[in-house]
């Protein structure tokens, strides 16, 4: 009897265990494809080709030729996403701007909802920071060039089959002249068979 | 009031020259117009920095589209089981002439109504 009973509840604990979520951490590198979706592995690839991309191209070159040395400041406009699936970019223009940061190669200025909050941190500092540790407005580094983006998709599918295809391009482009000194693309096509 | 005129012209003069001094070499002369204007807007577009736009398309999936016709069809069988168990007697959905007998619950189908669901249950 005290056989049956141990049995039993050696297979109710293995039954229950089973059933239940199971969850492992991964390496954030690892490829896993589950509905055909944009998910980590892409943004990670776009990121990859990127960052190789713009650190090489000649737009550097010609910068600190003509700048006497001095390295470009780079700021980030927005990534406009015209794909058929909710994408943010944020996740490989990070990556990008580490890469930046890194290098020690190209400098970076905050941008967008940050530079406000920091604006406003600035101004708060006017009336409650000592003199000597206030911080002064105007004295900002104005951005040599802005980098802008887009997404864009096509679908074709027929019955359980699905092709997607997804074009990254990266553009940095100089303000003061508005000429585009670099266009970079990722290319993302996807097989999927429901 | 001819020193008044030689005094505003000598003005606008001077300003026109300290202007004129202010400018890059080739510079447009007119740029103050577009500083004008995009000044103005400069803050709501600015906030955009760093940020994704979200100007997605829906995009036809032969599996996805099954689904909602799917969904479609279940939530009409859904509705219509509703109606019908709100509303006295049979509602048929592909009938146009038989929504003139159908009477909202607050008429017909009340616990006065001898005719009613009510009296029989």
């Amino acid at each position: 009897m005290k056989r049956i009973v141990l049995l039993a509840l050696v297979a109710f604990t293995v039954t229950v265990t089973s059933c239940g979520r199971k969850v492992t951490r991964i390496e954030p590198d690892k490829q896993v494809d589950l509905s055909g979706r944009w998910n980590n592995t892409d943004s990670r690839l776009t990121a990859e080709e990127m960052i190789n991309d713009i650190l090489k191209a000649n737009w550097l070159v010609n910068h600190l030729q003509t700048k006497n040395g001095n390295r470009p400041v780079v700021i980030c406009g927005f990534v406009v996403n015209k794909s058929h699936e909710h994408i943010e970019a944020e996740t490989f223009i990070k990556d990008l701007e580490q890469s930046f940061i890194q290098s020690q190669r190209v400098r970076l200025v905050q941008s967008g909802k940050k530079r406000d909050e920091l604006r406003a941190e600035k101004a708060d500092q006017q009336t409650n920071a000592s003199v000597s540790t206030m911080k002064k407005f105007g004295l900002e580094v104005g951005a040599d060039y802005i980098l802008q983006g887009s997404i864009n998709s096509t679908v074709d599918s027929y019955r359980r089959r699905k092709q997607v295809y997804y074009q990254i391009n990266l553009e940095l482009t100089d303000i003061q002249t508005n000429e585009v000194v670099w266009i970079g693309d990722k290319k993302i096509a996807k097989f999927v068979k429901n | 009031m001819k020193l008044v005129t030689l005094l505003t012209a000598s003005l606008l003069v001077g300003s026109m020259a300290m202007a004129q001094t202010d400018l890059a070499p080739d510079q447009n002369p007119r740029h103050g117009e577009s500083l004008g204007k995009y000044t103005r807007i400069a803050d709501s577009l600015n906030a955009l920095h760093g940020t994704t736009i979200q100007n997605t398309y829906k995009a036809y999936d032969f599996m996805e589209a099954r689904a909602e016709r799917r969904d479609e069809r279940r939530n009409f069988r859904r509705q219509m089981r509703l109606l019908r168990a709100s509303r006295f007697g049979w509602v048929d959905a592909f009938n146009p002439y038989q929504n003139a007998f159908i009477q909202p619950y607050g008429i017909m189908n009340t616990p006065f109504n001898p005719y009613s669901r009510w009296w029989w249950r």
